[in-house]
């Protein structure tokens, strides 16, 4: 069993504002080991971002509330000072956020951008030259040229820019890179170029990653494990191949996975889960999804269900619980 | 089927703009700051509409030797000026003056500059064009000197007070009014709205208007704060509502000459202005964050 | 960006024209007419209605217009005050020097008040420091400028005199109005600061730098503050505009011989050529402010600066 690059144990993120208490992230755990590429999926509103921005200590002080612990490289990320914390992000863990259209800083040259967070990090005492020669490095390693490292955001297009919102991530060879949908705001063909391009970095660097993506096709391409969050929780994790081919699966998860079109099997329609996420603000008592879940029993409304364990698949649901109720 | 679907759609569409109205009310209902500041604005508003049961208006006109320059006083609660009249009568009965002054040119510069905006800004190209040039002269000329100049020439009295600090106000409202609607125009449902061909009228006032609206709202509650200042500017003037007709700024012009002496001719109108610009302003405020819950966090 | 200057200052040129027309409509309905106003009250009606004649006075309203337009165009001539017979813009100068002392140290005290507690508050918002400066502002938004000049007069020249009433011989003149003038616009300022800070503060690319190992001050100078700063600048030259020609009230209570008093008195007095000339050259100074204001607007974002040199 190799060495754990990140754990997390009971996070509970909770949002208070005065007029309303928002459970985003409700006890969830996961583990991320060197190397490998973790897929966090689920709909939006599931909490993943917000777990994203908890383990970067990244939400709203005032009225997001995080408990549990966020063990990263052996110390809890939760326990650190905020100085602490800088010299964490950035260097030691990056994000490549969602919308690379307003990702970057519109007055600031992409290259600034890119060397601001090596100037920051700057533990090998780098002059101005190196600085900015690894600013082109990394402007070329994310295939821009490195003339354009003088060009202002707006002049690049949504591809680019995200191409630049990576090369930001990857400046200073992050351990962990926590990509945020990283591909929804592009185009399909340039998704594919992204997506590739990451694979290939992430190969060559060895950084372990943590994918958020609601696209299962995305998961199967670059995910060694795989979490499926659903309101807050998570309610199936495993390998990729347990979420992928096992036989026990969360409903959710069959939900999911009947709502994207499969080309092998001639069904005549997608089947898509009916209704809607749970309010946050409200949630059901016993299992989150047991309003919208097919196969709901009666203790499904009233008790929240346990992990049924099976080796390193776990799937949080009553169907497997329960001797011979299936 | 399609029939009860759609009304279910509809009764769903209306209860959620019901829904959505009451969500404002309830956070707006929690700021505490915009809540008192509605509750004094009801009592002025109250104090202008009953002042007659009040106070009488004579008090606060009818001149009497000897009770110049009084101190507040059982008698008079807010003492009195240099002929005899009674303070607190003529800041209740000025309130008349200074809250339908502030109302009426905002009611008219939202409707004009509300009309002319929204032309500007859904038309664009050379409506725009010339609607917003033309705006530009007048925010050229400063304000107040504009309002002065346009008392002068119709001569001192409420309307054309109201049609001076009304015509220097516009501009703002067409501005604001413009860019509400450019950044409603560009979504893609007005171009859906377009696609099944409905008319620019039913457009503007079904689509764009309805989403266009808080801002405009927060900038219509503190306006009447800035109309009520610039009226009560320039009565100070000398330029606005006349003796002996009771006006708060031109009350504070006549007690310039005795403030030395006697300060609380000073106080209460002077409090008057501020206290009701004070509470349009918080009610702005608090609207701005009720409508816009995100602001805030 | 030079063809950019020269567009927009040939925009102006219509502005102007405009300004012209609605003031020159304006002080044309105002009753009264300049023969009887050179020539006084006690004068023959027959010499009133000469000299009416002599100055055009008796033509109709566009052939004045145009000779008006034609006058300054032609010969830069802007006429002769009714009242002192004297080129207009001889007193213009003269009574311009106050408004200007008082317009300029009253927006670089009011920015530095207004923008550097407007950021501290958004920062530190929900703080003490925070709700102290909002309330102040909120207060010092209402109050009429007048009364808040007539309260600091009772307080600093009648109870303690540290300062006198009124005048502008010497600088002490000038505290009183200045303070006035400073306290109303630092507390709009304050408040535009705030807002705009703390609405960028939420922007994604702040979650960026900050995701980059930022520091708070990091991110408020170089990234937040910046990008907040193009509605601020805007208020800033409007206001600074306002104060030229908007402290009118500030100068009548504190007697400051500006020029908004000037044009004031000009406008009771029906003197057309003053009150003309007056906020002709207000509008022009104001057409120069906001002109400066989009070229700062094009320094500080690139994008305003692609589109100009376009």
């Amino acid at each position: 069993m190799s060495e754990k690059l990140l754990e997390i144990h009971d996070l509970e993120v909770i949002y208070k504002t005065g007029l309303e208490t928002v459970y985003a992230v409700n006890k969830i755990n996961l583990s991320l080991e060197k190397g490998k590429t973790l897929g966090l999926v689920g709909e939006t509103g599931a909490g993943k971002t917000t777990t994203a921005l908890a383990i970067l200590a990244l939400l709203p002080e005032r009225t997001a509330h995080v408990k549990g612990e966020i063990i990263f490289d052996g110390q809890d990320l939760l326990q650190l000072k905020e100085y602490e914390l800088r010299e964490i992000r950035g260097e030691k863990i990056s994000m490549i956020f969602q919308d690379p259209m307003s990702s970057l800083n519109p007055i600031l040259t992409v290259g600034s951008q890119i060397s601001e967070a090596l100037t920051l990090h700057n533990d090998q005492n780098r002059s101005k030259e190196e600085i900015e020669a690894r600013v082109e490095e990394v402007l070329e390693m994310v295939g821009i040229p490195a003339f354009r490292k003088k060009d202002y955001p707006h002049q690049f297009s949504g591809g680019m820019k995200q191409r630049v919102v990576i090369a930001i991530a990857l400046a200073c060879e992050p351990e962990l890179l926590i990509a945020d949908e990283p591909t929804t705001a592009l185009d399909v063909t340039i998704q594919a170029q992204v997506l590739a391009m990451m694979n290939e970095l992430r190969e060559r660097l060895q950084t372990s990653m943590i994918m958020i993506t609601h696209d299962l096709g995305i998961v199967a391409q670059t995910c060694d494990d795989v979490a499926v969050m659903y309101a807050g929780e998570i309610i199936e994790y495993g390998s990729a191949a347990d979420i992928f081919t096992g036989d026990k699966h969360h409903p959710y998860t069959v939900g999911l996975f009947g709502s994207i079109p499969n080309l092998e099997v001639d069904s005549p329609r997608l089947s898509p889960i009916e209704g809607l996420m749970p309010d946050p603000t409200d949630l059901p008592k016993g299992c989150k999804f047991s309003p919208r879940c097919p196969q709901c029993m009666d203790i499904c409304r009233e008790v929240p269900p346990a992990d049924y364990v099976n080796g390193g698949h776990r799937i949080c649901c009553h169907l497997y619980n329960k001797e011979g109720t299936k | 089927m399609s029939n009860t679907a759609a009304a279910k759609a509809h009764s769903g569409k209306k209860s959620k703009k019901n829904s959505q109205l009451k969500e404002v009310w309830r956070r707006f209902r929690k700021n505490k700051s915009a809540m008192v500041g509605l509750i004094i604005l009801i009592l002025f508003a109250l104090c202008a509409i009953f002042a007659d049961l009040i106070v009488p208006y004579e008090r606060g006109i009818d001149q009497d030797g000897s009770v110049r320059l009084q101190g507040p006083s059982a008698e008079h609660w807010f003492g009195t000026d240099a002929f005899g009249r009674d303070t607190f009568a003529r800041v209740v009965h000025g309130s008349r003056v200074s809250l339908s002054i502030g109302f009426a040119a905002v009611g008219i510069s939202l409707i004009l500059g509300g009309f002319l905006g929204a032309a500007a800004g859904y038309y664009g190209g050379r409506a725009d064009n010339i609607i917003m040039r033309i705006m530009d002269v007048f925010t050229c000329v400063p304000g107040i000197l504009l309002a002065l100049a346009i008392v002068a020439a119709l001569g001192s009295s409420m309307t054309n007070l109201l049609i001076a600090v009304t015509i220097s106000s516009i501009p703002g409202f067409v501005r604001l009014v413009r860019s509400s609607i450019l950044t409603v125009v560009e979504n893609d449902f007005i171009e859906a709205a377009r696609s099944y061909g409905a008319k620019d009228f039913r457009i503007i006032t079904k689509y764009i208007l309805p989403n266009a609206i808080g801002p405009i709202i927060v900038q219509a509650t503190m306006g009447i704060a800035s109309m009520i200042l610039s009226a009560s500017g320039l009565s100070y003037m000398g330029m606005g509502i006349q003796p002996p007709r009771p006006e708060w700024g031109a009350m504070l012009s006549e007690a310039k000459d005795y403030m030395r002496t006697d300060p609380h001719l000073l106080l209460f109108p002077g409090f008057a202005i501020l206290i009701s610009a004070l509470c349009f302003n918080l009610v702005g405020d608090g609207l701005r964050d009720a409508l816009d819950p995100k602001l805030k966090d | 960006m030079y063809r950019y200057v020269i567009k927009r200052l040939l925009f102006t040129i219509p502005v102007l024209l405009g300004v012209t027309f609605i003031v020159f409509t304006i002080m044309a309905l105002t009753p009264g007419d300049p023969g009887r106003l050179i020539l006084g009250q006690t004068a023959r009606q027959e010499a009133v209605d000469q000299l009416n004649h002599e100055l055009g006075y008796d033509q109709p309203f566009f052939t004045r217009f145009f000779n008006y337009i034609k006058d300054i165009v032609t010969k830069f001539d802007f006429g002769v005050s009714y009242r002192t017979q004297q080129p207009v813009f001889d007193e213009i100068w003269a009574r311009f020097p106050f408004t200007l002392r008082l317009a300029v140290f009253s927006i670089i005290f009011s920015s530095l008040i207004g923008v550097s507690l407007g950021i501290l508050s958004a920062v530190k918002q929900y703080t003490f420091i925070d709700t102290f400066s909002t309330v102040m502002a909120m207060f010092f938004a209402a109050i009429p400028g007048f009364w808040l000049g007539m309260m600091l007069i009772y307080f600093f020249s009648y109870k303690i005199p540290i300062f006198p009433t009124h005048g502008a011989d010497s600088w002490d003149g000038f505290v009183l109005p200045i303070i006035t003038l400073t306290l109303g616009g630092a507390a709009s300022l304050l408040r535009l600061t705030r807002s705009t800070m703390l609405e960028t503060i939420r922007a994604d690319y702040i979650r960026t730098a900050r995701a980059k190992g930022a520091s708070q001050k990091i991110v408020i100078w170089r990234h937040a503050l910046k990008n907040a700063l193009l509605p601020i600048i805007t208020v800033l030259g409007m206001q600074f505009g306002g104060l030229l020609g908007g402290a009118v009230i500030t100068e009548t209570v504190f007697a400051i011989p500006g020029l908004g008093m000037h044009i004031v008195t000009a406008i009771r007095q029906k003197d057309v050529p003053v009150v003309m000339s007056g906020t002709l050259f207000l509008a022009a100074l104001f057409c120069i402010i906001m002109l400066l204001v989009d070229l700062l607007y094009a320094f500080i974002d690139p994008r305003i600066r692609a589109k100009y040199s376009r």
